[in-house]
């Protein structure tokens, strides 16, 4: 069992004289689900479980763990993964102060048993250096689009901008969103600065749509779709449609495959002197 | 006074006869939500009027998420300072669940100490609060542990209670004695057999939940090296502050343009570095786990101590939606444990 042999991988790792703790899952209180779990002594890996509800990202909370000593052990899907890519190439993570066991995984379920959203057209990162792995980590074969999907491209603008006013209109302004994305790591936000205070508090449609836009374009070229903001949204904006919008720009734009995948530094991070648009060309 | 009856199929036109003399307000369904939210019945979204808590709590009638306090304009005179009225329509919630009127009682100890907080106690003093009997939202929460009667809710004007094809209603105060006064052309006296059914409701069975101090108190609580632990687990998302129905703290602000603007509040979160941000630069409250021990200990000791109740109504609003569903129920039991074990060390 996979689960089996990741208590066994975290208890051994928690032996180790450097080891800090180690970030898996764990069951919810009431059995309805699982939840991120840290756990720091080997007596007490067999709170970790893995199964096909494991939906939060464990890469999320390295950051935050804050400390310099020491290694932090850390379960890692195809989408944790990704993310943890992405963090160690903007130097947000040291590669070196993280064991990082990889936990196959082929798709997780919604309740009802379907195959999870975000796991559509799941791609792994290429060439990872995993320390351990529970098995191969490879691209599980996942139809690239679910059933149901709304298809904001083939919709005219007026629908598309119904549409997100009918979404943005039910927002309730908690943010969870942005504090849930691993790649919201910036020690000073525009969404928290006061002075100058750049974005408004206030809930109008004008500035619901101002937040979520700033939001996704910070994202853009740097989501790696676990659609966390969309799992946590109280009011269940769909925020996953938002982001991939922004993904499939940026993949048509500059040909950007996706962040995550490689160690391409993503389009908006990055520049070139013979840029071809003239933004670029009129600057002296 | 004659028990009255309400039936079912008459619900709608009741919130539109109320709705002539006052502002009705009910939970209704709006498409993408998986929780009924408050709104104002006829505007299209069907009433939800059910044992279902709505997902932003009943202050947010009270005690909006943004609201204007003023406005200014600079002028050839000297500033110009123009208050924003609080509506002086009559208002009427219609199904508000004992929970969220329990927390009404809570925020009343604060925003009512003098000196009152007005625009709350105008609103207060205007709404009429028509409670639904609930039966029971989920097996998540535990109001009934915190001495709330979900059946027969205290604080509220009157009440609906569900049997056979519609409700039962009573009045409770002289407020709900003149709202159902205006709702007799569409009552009905009650059957024997709807009040017995009436008397008869129960309510499912609910986790019985502790959220009192350990024997020893929380005398020791604050320095237990188990915040820290417990609060890896939180992303500081701060969703809990907003949906919860006795988080009251809001943030004062100017928006300019020009030479005028407006001073508005807006709902805060502990939750968030800036809650306690000095403009000096200091903050007292650097660290995340101080911030989740300052959330925590507020509801469970702070207000005790101060306004003689713990602030919080068992509706487990804080659970369900926690990125990581992390409830107060579940952090109270784990301080208790951590003290008890603390204790035996």
């Amino acid at each position: 069992m996979q689960q089996d042999r990741l208590r066994e991988i975290a208890a051994g790792f928690l032996g180790r004289q450097d080891a800090r703790c180690f970030v898996g899952w764990e069951d919810l209180p009431d059995g309805s689900g699982t939840r991120v779990t840290v756990v720091s002594r080997p007596a007490r890996v067999s709170r970790l479980v893995w199964n096909r509800s494991c939906f939060a990202n464990t890469v999320a909370l390295l950051p935050r763990l804050g400390g310099t000593k020491g290694v932090i052990g850390v379960a890692v899907k195809g989408c944790d993964a990704r993310a943890l890519r992405e963090l160690i190439r903007s130097g947000q993570v040291d590669r070196a102060a993280v064991h990082v066991v990889g936990v196959p995984c082929d798709g997780l379920r919604e309740r009802d048993g379907s195959l999870a959203r975000r796991c559509h057209g799941c791609r792994y990162p290429a060439d990872f250096e995993y320390d351990e792995v529970l098995g191969p980590m490879v691209t599980p074969d996942l139809p690239a689009h679910p059933p149901d999907d709304l298809d904001l491209g083939s919709m005219s603008r007026e629908e598309r901008r119904a549409f997100w006013n009918a979404e943005f209109d039910r927002c309730i302004r908690c943010e969870a969103c942005r504090r849930i994305c691993y790649a919201c790591f910036c020690p000073r936000c525009i969404f928290e600065s006061t002075d100058p205070r750049w974005v408004s508090r206030r809930d109008g449609r004008p500035e619901k749509l101002f937040f979520h836009a700033v939001r996704a374009y910070h994202l853009a070229g740097r989501c790696i779709a676990c659609d966390e903001c969309a799992r946590v949204c109280p009011a269940g904006v769909r925020l996953d449609l938002l982001n991939r919008a922004l993904r499939d720009g940026i993949a048509a734009l500059f040909g950007y495959e996706g962040a995550g995948v490689s160690d391409i530094e993503p389009p908006l991070r990055d520049f070139c002197v013979d840029d071809p648009d003239p933004f670029a060309k009129g600057r002296t | 006074m004659t028990s009255m009856f309400l039936e079912r199929g008459l619900l709608e036109e009741a919130a539109v006869l109320l709705a002539r003399t006052a502002e009705v307000w009910a939970p209704v369904d709006e498409p993408g939500l998986d929780a009924p939210s408050f709104g104002r019945p006829g505007e299209g979204l069907p009433l939800a009027i059910g044992p279902r808590l709505p997902l932003l709590p009943l202050k947010t009638l009270f005690l909006p998420r943004v609201e204007e306090l003023f406005r200014f304009a600079g002028g050839a005179e000297g500033p110009v300072v123009v208050a924003a009225d609080v509506p002086e329509r009559e208002r009427v919630v219609l199904g508000a669940l004992a929970c969220d009127i329990r927390s009404l009682e809570l925020l009343d100890r604060v925003l009512l100490a003098e000196p009152a907080d007005e625009r709350y106690r105008q609103r207060r003093e205007r709404t009429t609060l028509l409670a639904l009997a609930c039966t029971g939202e989920s097996p998540a929460c535990f109001c009934t542990s915190l001495n709330i009667d979900p059946l027969r809710p205290s604080g509220a004007d009157g009440l609906l209670s569900p049997t056979g094809e519609g409700w039962l209603v009573e009045a409770l105060t002289g407020k709900g004695r003149d709202l159902f006064e205006r709702l007799e052309p569409l009552l009905r006296p009650a059957t024997a057999a709807e009040i017995e059914a009436a008397g008869a409701l129960a309510s499912i069975s609910r986790a019985a939940v502790s959220l009192d101090p350990p024997p020893g108190g929380w005398d020791r609580v604050w320095e237990l090296a188990t915040w820290e632990e417990t609060a890896t687990r939180c992303i500081a998302c701060g969703i809990c502050t907003v949906l919860c129905p006795t988080c009251h703290c809001f943030d004062v602000q100017d928006e300019k343009r020009g030479s005028g603007g407006a001073r508005f509040r807006v709902w805060d979160t502990c939750m968030s570095q800036q809650f306690t941000q000095m403009a000096h630069g200091m903050n007292p409250r650097p660290l995340h786990f101080s911030r989740v021990r300052q959330r925590f200990l507020h509801k469970l000791v702070y207000f005790a101590e101060r306004y003689g109740a713990i602030a919080c109504v068992g509706c487990g609003r804080c659970a369900r939606r926690c990125p990581n569903a992390t409830g107060i129920d579940e952090i109270a039991a784990r301080l208790r444990a951590d003290l008890e074990e603390d204790g035996n060390a």
